[in-house]
């Protein structure tokens, strides 16, 4: 092959596609507020009800009591879900704690409640209204420190067994192991 | 959020009136701090008088030569006005490296210098925060710090302002000019605007309630290389760990202040003399009485090597 001549345009010197702006179809139902959620486009009959979850406002330690009183009674709220009445919770397969929290807290934020309302709005509100009885222990907050009591994890539902390997980074990688 | 009433005003009038009846009210101008706190709770006005249409919104140029700034011009429109990118340029630069393009599009002028500090402690109401409860303590001292003053802070808050645009209108010394709703108008330059937290780190800057800024005054172009560096634990859409904004002039001279470290931006002026010193000889005289936290302590070193790349590009 000789390029002894112009070559003329090529498909991109088009510029049908490549080069152009393109509007993304979705693009002024997005920006127009339009486009519609997963749970919209279902046929269900009946309203939608949001949910909002609290987190535990203690990193460690045991729930006391979880005050629901002036809660429940916000306008628009149909159900608060704990540990103590949401029944047996399984975790599946990607999940490693509790889904709910409760009485014992393992980390800061773990869930420990959902308000359920008519309104996202009202289920953050209610929310809110939740007070909570906590007590505190004593927690891990210092990876150097726990480091020498750190376990190797047990294998995952699928995939490979966990590697763990110790040394000296400055000696050997544990890549080479 | 709590329940609040709103009401739309056009005018500065108009404001005064609404303000008037109503003392517990809030200014909302962009609303890119404001709602994201009443989300929160963390802010609780019961009512909101709309200044956002009340005009205020354009950047003219003043009889000796310097601008007057609507109070309600957006970032991205100061950020983009030709008269700033040419004689104010650490301005232009300090708005572009804060928040994003549809931030700053609603962000105002004036709303930026009275952002609310970031201190995580300060975010979450399951914390003690003096600045939220003002009594309630300070969970950020001995926790987790590293984001938080190195200088300026007190036994009740080590809170940092965590603007970029006032670091650059610190060095510009900008003039903030407002009116109280009796019509009494006030100039007041921004070394003067911020408090540092004492024993009152709720109170933040010198305005009285229901106080408005109106518009921020630059005084003439001070020429010199215009530079805005920004060093944060990503490279966009982050607060700063540690900023400098500064103006150098040829003879080795310059005007620098510092982001992120305190209250307020940090400028000390007496410190200046010693910019031809170099770098570390500077930044120990504008650091002079620093306390930082040891999850903090390394900003004292970062404000030394930022400043110091600052200097060597007056050399270019």
């Amino acid at each position: 092959m000789k390029f002894d001549k112009p070559a003329g345009k090529n498909p991109t010197d088009r510029k049908r596609v490549i080069g152009t702006s393109v509007d993304r179809i979705d693009g002024p139902l997005k920006t127009t507020g339009k486009a519609k959620y997963a749970y919209e486009n279902n046929q269900l009959p009946g309203k939608h009800a949001y949910g909002f979850v609290v987190g535990a406002g203690i990193a460690k330690g045991r729930i006391d009591a979880i005050h629901q009183f002036h809660a429940k009674r916000a306008p628009g709220v149909l159900a608060i879900v704990t540990a103590a009445n949401a029944g047996p919770l399984q975790t599946g397969k990607f999940y490693a704690d509790r889904l709910l929290a409760g009485p014992l807290v393992d980390h800061y934020h773990q869930a420990i409640a959902i308000v359920v309302a008519e309104t996202f709005e009202q289920a953050r509100d209610a929310a809110a209204l939740l007070k909570i009885d906590y007590t505190k222990f004593e927690g891990s907050f210092d990876l150097v420190a726990a480091k020498d009591s750190a376990q190797a994890p047990p294998p995952a539902q699928f995939g490979p067994p966990p590697q763990t390997a110790v040394g000296d980074l400055k000696v050997h990688s544990p890549r080479q192991q | 959020m709590k329940a609040f009433t709103y009401e739309r005003v056009h005018s500065l009038a108009e404001a005064a009136i609404a303000a008037a009846r109503h003392p517990g009210a809030k200014f909302l101008a962009g609303g890119t701090n404001l709602l994201d706190l009443m989300k929160l709770q963390i802010e609780t006005p019961v009512h909101l008088i709309d200044i956002g249409k009340a005009g205020m919104n354009t950047i003219v140029t003043t009889a000796n030569g310097g601008l007057r700034i609507g109070a309600l011009v957006s970032n991205t429109n100061l950020a983009a006005d030709l008269r700033i990118r040419n004689d104010y340029g650490v301005l232009s630069r300090a708005l572009l490296a804060g928040a994003s393009g549809q931030l700053r599009n609603k962000a105002t002028t004036a709303g930026n210098l009275l952002q609310r500090t970031r201190c995580p402690y300060f975010y979450d109401t399951n914390q003690q925060c003096n600045k939220r409860i003002p009594g309630s303590g300070c969970a950020a001292i001995g926790g987790f710090s590293k984001q938080l003053a190195v200088i300026g802070s007190s036994e009740q808050c080590i809170a940092t302002h965590p603007g970029d645009m006032p670091v650059a209108m610190r060095v510009l010394d900008a003039i903030i000019e407002t009116i109280n709703p009796k019509g009494k108008t006030r100039s007041i330059p921004i070394a003067e605007f911020y408090h540092l937290p004492g024993q009152t780190p709720h109170i933040e800057t010198v305005l009285q309630q229901h106080e408005i800024i109106t518009s921020v005054l630059l005084p003439p172009p001070a020429g010199g290389k215009h530079i805005y560096y920004k060093v944060r634990d990503r490279a966009s859409f982050a607060f700063a760990l540690v900023s400098v904004a500064a103006i150098l002039f040829k003879d080795g001279t310059g005007r620098i202040a510092v982001g992120g470290v305190a209250a307020k931006p940090w400028r000390i002026e007496a410190a200046e003399e010693t910019l031809n010193q170099g770098a570390a000889a500077f930044s120990a005289q504008l650091m002079s009485g620093a306390q930082p936290t040891p999850e903090n302590e390394f900003k004292l070193k970062l404000i030394e090597q930022t400043l110091s790349a600052v200097l060597n590009e007056q050399k270019d």
